[in-house]
C-alpha cells in the first residue's frame, strides 16, 4: 500500500511539473496608430515595416488554408525576414472566424492576420473587428479580386466544378452544362457537399430568383446525397460511393487524376468561385509583421508559392499549374459582403431545398 | 490492507479531533471547487439565453424568442424522436454488448478471456472519425467490403446491409461504445461476491437464470450509471451524425445545436435554450437513478465477508463463448483494422485488388511523421488526458464518497453540480468556458490550462457516475469496522475505500484517459498554438483531405496506446490490490 501511495505522488508530482512546463504567456494587445501603420504609403513603407517587424519579432497567422499549405508559405516568409517568428492558427474558415470575434468581444488580441474564404473575414469585417490596409501589391489586382474599402485582398480561388469517377461515369455520359444534372440519369447518383450555400447564392444572383429556384427544385428532386467535406467528397468519388458531384473544387481532383485516380472533372459554366482573401484585425499586436506577410502572400513570390503547393492564385499575372484550373471557361466570383448580408435567406433555402430533400 | 488497529485508548481522541474538520471542510472546499468549474460554464450559458445574437458590434438585446423557439418549433420534433431512438439504441445495444463480455470475461472460465481486455479498448482508441469512416467502407450499399464479400458469396443481387440507415448508426455507435459498457460491468463483476452466483447454482438455478436474477440484478446500480452516461452520449454525439447521419437524412438534437453556433450570426442564445431541454433530460435521469439507487445497502455486494471472486465453470460453453468473443473482436477490431491498414498504403481510396496492390505506399506514414507539430501535439494530449483523468477521479472518489456515504445536508447539490457538465455539447461547453475566460482575469485562455479545465469539468459526470456506482457496492461496515478500530476518515479513505475501488476507479481512469484523447468538439474552439492536441489534428487531417495519412496516424496512435493501457494493466495488477 505504502509503495502505492508514493507511486501516486510521484505521478501526480510529475503531472504538476509537465504542467508548469506547457504553461505559456499571453500575448498582449496594443495601442491606436494602428491605422497610421495600416495605411502609411511613404516611399520609406518597406523600411518602416521592417524596422517595427525587427521589434515585434512575432507573427500570428489565423487561416483556413492546410498546415501541409501554409506552413511551407510561411517558411518562406520566414527565411526572408528571419528576424520574425511566425505562427499558424488552423481551422476550418467558420470556426477562425468564430474565433477571432469571440476574442475580440472579450478584448483579447491574438489575431495579425486573418486568411480565408472572403465570407469568413467579411464577418470580422462586419463586426468591426477589420481595419482597412494600403498595400502596393494591390495595384496589380483586378477590381473584383479586392474590397473597394481597402478591408481585403483576394489571395486564392476554390472552383467548384463537376467531377465523376471514371470507372463509373463515361465521359459522353459526364455532366456539360448546369440542365444535365437534372437528367433522370443522375437521380440519387450526385453528391452535393453539405455547406455550400455559396453555390446556390451565386447561381442566384447569375440567373435570378425564378430560373434559380426552378433548378434547386429539379435538383433536390433528384435525391441527391448529402456529405459533408469537399475534399472527403473527392475521395468518395474516387472510391465508387458517390459517383459524380458539381461541388469539388477542381484543384483538389486534379491532384487526385495526377495520381492516377479514376477521376476527372469539367467546370459547369459559369463555374462558382469561391475567393480567399486576406484581411487585418484592427488590433494586431503585431501590425508591422503583418502587413509584411500581407504584402508577401500577395506578391509574384507569394502568389507562386501557392501554385507550387496546386493552388488557383489570385494574381492575375501568376498562371495556376496546369493553366486550365482557372482558364479556358467563365467562373463567377460572389461578393463577399453582399453574400454575408444575405446568408440567413441562402441557409433557409439551401436547408430546405437540399439538405433535407429526402426520399 | 496492512493497516493494523492501533491500540484503541490513546488513539480515539486524536482521531474524533481530526474528523471534525474534515468531515465538514472537505466537503465545503470540494463544492466549492465543482462549483466553480459547472456553475460558471452554466451561468454564462443562462445568461446568454436571454439575448439576440450580437451583430456588427451592436450588443444583442433582451430577448425570450429563444426559448419560445427551442420549445416550442414543431419541426423539431421529429429530430427529438431521432435522438432519442438513437440515444436508446445505441445505449441497449452497447450495454448488451459489454455487460456479455464483461460477464464471460470476468465471471466465467472462457479461455482467451485475458487476451480481451486490452484488445478490446482498441475501438475507443480509434478516433470517432476514422472508426466511423472504417464502417462506411464496410457497410456502405455501394462499396462496403462486406457487402460485396457476402453477396459474392451467397449470390445475392442486392446488397443485404445499409448504413446508411438508423440501424446502421446506432451499430456504428454501440459498436464505438461497447468497449465502455464492458469496462464499467467488468469492475463491478470483478468486486462481486460470487457465493451469491455460486448459491443460485446450487440451488438449481440455471446459467441464464443466475446470470439475470443474480449477477445483473445485483449490479443495478453500476448498469443504470453506465446506461444513463450511454443515452447521455448518444444525445450528445457528433461524428456519426455529421458522417452518417446526414447522408441518411436522419437529423439529431445536436446538429440543430450545432447549426445554430455555426451559422451567421452565430446564435447562441438559440442553442443555449435547446441545451436546457438536455439539461431537463439529464436532471431527469439523475433524478430516477437517484430514485432507484436510494436504497443503496441492498446493492452493497462487497462486505466485510471475506471473499476470493471465483469463476463459473462453464463446461464445454467455454468454447462457444470464446467463439464469442473472437467474433466480437473480429467485427469490433479486425474489419476495421483492416480497412485502416488497406487504407493507410494506398495513394487513394481503392478496393483490394491485384491492380490495387501495385499502388501500395508507405508514403502516408512519412507524410505524418514529417508534420510539423506532431510530436508537440502527441505530448500535450498524452499529458492533458492523464492530468484530467488523475484528477477526475481523485475529485470525485471524494464527492462519490460524501454524496453516498456521508450525512452532509445538501450532498444530493453536490451530486446535481457534478453531474451538470453533461447537459454541455462539447461545442457548446467550448464557447461558455471562452466567455468564462475571456470574462474573468485568470490568464489561461489559448493555453493548455484551459483545455484541462475543459476535460476535468466536461469528465467529471462520467468519474463520478462510475465512483458512485462503485462505491454503492461497498457496504458500510467495513468503514464501521475501521472507525471502529480507531483510524482517522483520512485512513479510511486511503486504506479502506480506496482500495476497494480500485478496479472501478481504473476504469474510469482509462475512460477519462481516453474520452479525453478523443475531445475534439471543445478543443477545437480552445485550442491555441503552443496547445496543440491530437484530436483536433486528427480532425484538421481529415478536413484537409488526408484520409490516407490520417489512417497511418490512426494506426500509430492505436499501437501506442494499446502500449500504454498494457502497461498500466501490469503496473495496477503488480500495485493494486490483489483478489
Amino acid at each position: 500500500m505504502r509503495i502505492g501511495r508514493l507511486k501516486i505522488w510521484t505521478a501526480a508530482a510529475l503531472v504538476l511539473v509537465w504542467a508548469l512546463v506547457a504553461v505559456q504567456a499571453g500575448a498582449t494587445p496594443v495601442g491606436s496608430s494602428m491605422a497610421a501603420i495600416a495605411m502609411y504609403k511613404g516611399a520609406d513603407r518597406q523600411a518602416r515595416l521592417e524596422a517595427g517587424a525587427r521589434q515585434e519579432g512575432a507573427l500570428m497567422i489565423y487561416t483556413s488554408m492546410d498546415l501541409e499549405e501554409s506552413q511551407p508559405i510561411l517558411e518562406v516568409f520566414m527565411k526572408k525576414y528571419p528576424y520574425i517568428r511566425g505562427e499558424v492558427y488552423r481551422a476550418p474558415g467558420e470556426d477562425v472566424a468564430q474565433k477571432l470575434i469571440t476574442e475580440y468581444r472579450g478584448r483579447k488580441y491574438l489575431a495579425d492576420v486573418f486568411e480565408g474564404t472572403g465570407i469568413d473575414v467579411a464577418k470580422m469585417i462586419k463586426e468591426t473587428y477589420g481595419q482597412a490596409f494600403f498595400t502596393p501589391r494591390a495595384g496589380a489586382y483586378p477590381r473584383q479580386a479586392k474590397d473597394p474599402k481597402g478591408f481585403w485582398v483576394a489571395t486564392r480561388y476554390n472552383i467548384l466544378v463537376a467531377a465523376w469517377n471514371t470507372n463509373v461515369v463515361s465521359d459522353a455520359d459526364s455532366p456539360r452544362t448546369y440542365e444535365d444534372l437534372l437528367n433522370p440519369r443522375w437521380r440519387g447518383r450526385i453528391g452535393i457537399e453539405a455547406t455550400d450555400q455559396v453555390w446556390l447564392g451565386t447561381l442566384l444572383e447569375l440567373w435570378g430568383e425564378a430560373k434559380a429556384m426552378e433548378f434547386f427544385r429539379q435538383l433536390s428532386a433528384q435525391q441527391p446525397l448529402i456529405r459533408t467535406g469537399h475534399t472527403l467528397l473527392a475521395e468518395l468519388i474516387v472510391a465508387g460511393e458517390v459517383p459524380m458531384s458539381p461541388t469539388i473544387y477542381n484543384h483538389r481532383s486534379e491532384r487526385l487524376k495526377s495520381r492516377r485516380a479514376p477521376i476527372d472533372w469539367r467546370p459547369l459554366q459559369p463555374a462558382v468561385a469561391i475567393p480567399h482573401v486576406i484581411g487585418l484585425p484592427n488590433r494586431a499586436p503585431h501590425p508591422h509583421a503583418a502587413l509584411l506577410f500581407i504584402d508577401f502572400l500577395l506578391s509574384r513570390e507569394g502568389q507562386q508559392e501557392l501554385v507550387k503547393l496546386g493552388r488557383i492564385p489570385a494574381y492575375p499575372l501568376v498562371n495556376a499549374v496546369p493553366a486550365y484550373l482557372n482558364q479556358g471557361f467563365s467562373y463567377k466570383v460572389i461578393d463577399p459582403s453582399t453574400f454575408l448580408d444575405k446568408y440567413q435567406r441562402y441557409d433557409a433555402l439551401w436547408q430546405d431545398m437540399i439538405i433535407r430533400a429526402r426520399r | 490492507m496492512n493497516g493494523t488497529a492501533p491500540a484503541t485508548v490513546r488513539v480515539l481522541r486524536p482521531s474524533l479531533r481530526a474528523r471534525l474538520p474534515v468531515q465538514l471542510l472537505l466537503p465545503a472546499g470540494i463544492a466549492a471547487i465543482v462549483a466553480y468549474l459547472t456553475l460558471l460554464p452554466l451561468i454564462f450559458l443562462l445568461y446568454g439565453t436571454f439575448f439576440t445574437p450580437t451583430v456588427g458590434g451592436q450588443a444583442g438585446t433582451f430577448t425570450l424568442q429563444n426559448y419560445l423557439r427551442a420549445y416550442t418549433d414543431r419541426s423539431a420534433l421529429p429530430i427529438m424522436a431521432n435522438s432519442f431512438v438513437f440515444a436508446v439504441g445505441t445505449m441497449v445495444v452497447s450495454l448488451v454488448i459489454g455487460t456479455m463480455l464483461a460477464w464471460i470475461t470476468e465471471r466465467t472460465n472462457t479461455p482467451l478471456r485475458g487476451l480481451f481486455f486490452a484488445v478490446s479498448l482498441v475501438p475507443l482508441i480509434i478516433p470517432g472519425i476514422l472508426f466511423t469512416l472504417s464502417w462506411i467502407f464496410l457497410l456502405s450499399p455501394r462499396i462496403g467490403l462486406l457487402n460485396l464479400w457476402i453477396m459474392r458469396l451467397l449470390g445475392l443481387s442486392a446488397p443485404p446491409f445499409d448504413i446508411y440507415s438508423i440501424g446502421g448508426m446506432i451499430w456504428v455507435e454501440a459498436l464505438h461504445w461497447s468497449p465502455i459498457a464492458y469496462l464499467m460491468m467488468s469492475a463491478a463483476f470483478r468486486s462481486m461476491d460470487p457465493s451469491l452466483e455460486e448459491a443460485a447454482l446450487m440451488s438449481g438455478s440455471g446459467l441464464a437464470g443466475t446470470f439475470y436474477h443474480v449477477t445483473l440484478k445485483l449490479n443495478v446500480p453500476t448498469l443504470l450509471g453506465a446506461s444513463l452516461l450511454l443515452f447521455l452520449r448518444g444525445l450528445e454525439t457528433f461524428e456519426v451524425p455529421a458522417i452518417i447521419g446526414l447522408p441518411a437524412g436522419i437529423h439529431v438534437f445536436t446538429s440543430r445545436i450545432y447549426l445554430a453556433i455555426k451559422s451567421y450570426p452565430s446564435d447562441f442564445g438559440l442553442a443555449g435554450s435547446y441545451s436546457t431541454i438536455l439539461l431537463v433530460m439529464t436532471l431527469t435521469g439523475i433524478f430516477l437513478y437517484g430514485r432507484i439507487t436510494r436504497e443503496a445497502s441492498r446493492f452493497a455486494t462487497i462486505t466485510g465477508k471475506g471473499f476470493r471472486p471465483h469463476v463459473i465453470d462453464l463446461g464445454i460453453w467455454k468454447y462457444t463463448m470464446a467463439t464469442l468473443i473472437v467474433g466480437y473482436l473480429a467485427v469490433m477490431v479486425v474489419l476495421p483494422m483492416f480497412v485502416l491498414v488497406w487504407n493507410s498504403v494506398l495513394p487513394f481510396y481503392q478496393r483490394p485488388s491485384v491492380q490495387a496492390l501495385s499502388m501500395l505506399t508507405i508514403d502516408n506514414y512519412t507524410f505524418v511523421l514529417k508534420l510539423p507539430k506532431t510530436t508537440r501535439a502527441v505530448i500535450n494530449s498524452v499529458g492533458l488526458s492523464m492530468g484530467s483523468a488523475t484528477i477526475v477521479m481523485v475529485m470525485t472518489s471524494v464527492i462519490a464518497w460524501i454524496t453516498v456515504r456521508s450525512r452532509v445536508p445538501g450532498r444530493w447539490l453536490l451530486d446535481n453540480l457534478t453531474s451538470l457538465p453533461l447537459i454541455f455539447p462539447g461545442i457548446v461547453m467550448g464557447v461558455a468556458l471562452i466567455w468564462v475566460y475571456l470574462t474573468l482575469p485568470i490568464p489561461i485562455y489559448g493555453t493548455i490550462w484551459i483545455l484541462l479545465v475543459a476535460y476535468v469539468t466536461r469528465y467529471l459526470p462520467y468519474g463520478m457516475r462510475t465512483s458512485s456506482a462503485a462505491l454503492l457496492q461497498v457496504h458500510r461496515e467495513l468503514e464501521e469496522a475501521a472507525e471502529t478500530s480507531g483510524a482517522s476518515w483520512g485512513r479510511t479513505f486511503r486504506s479502506i475505500i480506496l482500495p476497494l475501488l480500485q478496479p472501478a476507479l481504473l476504469a474510469g481512469w482509462i475512460y477519462v484517459v481516453i474520452v479525453s484523447i478523443r475531445e475534439l468538439s471543445s478543443s477545437i474552439l480552445l485550442w491555441g498554438p503552443g496547445a496543440e492536441v491530437l484530436s483536433v489534428y486528427i480532425f484538421d487531417l481529415w478536413q484537409t483531405g488526408h484520409p490516407q495519412e490520417l489512417s497511418a496516424l490512426g494506426l500509430m496512435l492505436v499501437g501506442f496506446l494499446l502500449v500504454l493501457a498494457m502497461v498500466l494493466r501490469a503496473l495496477s495488477q503488480r500495485y493494486g490490490v490483489q483478489h
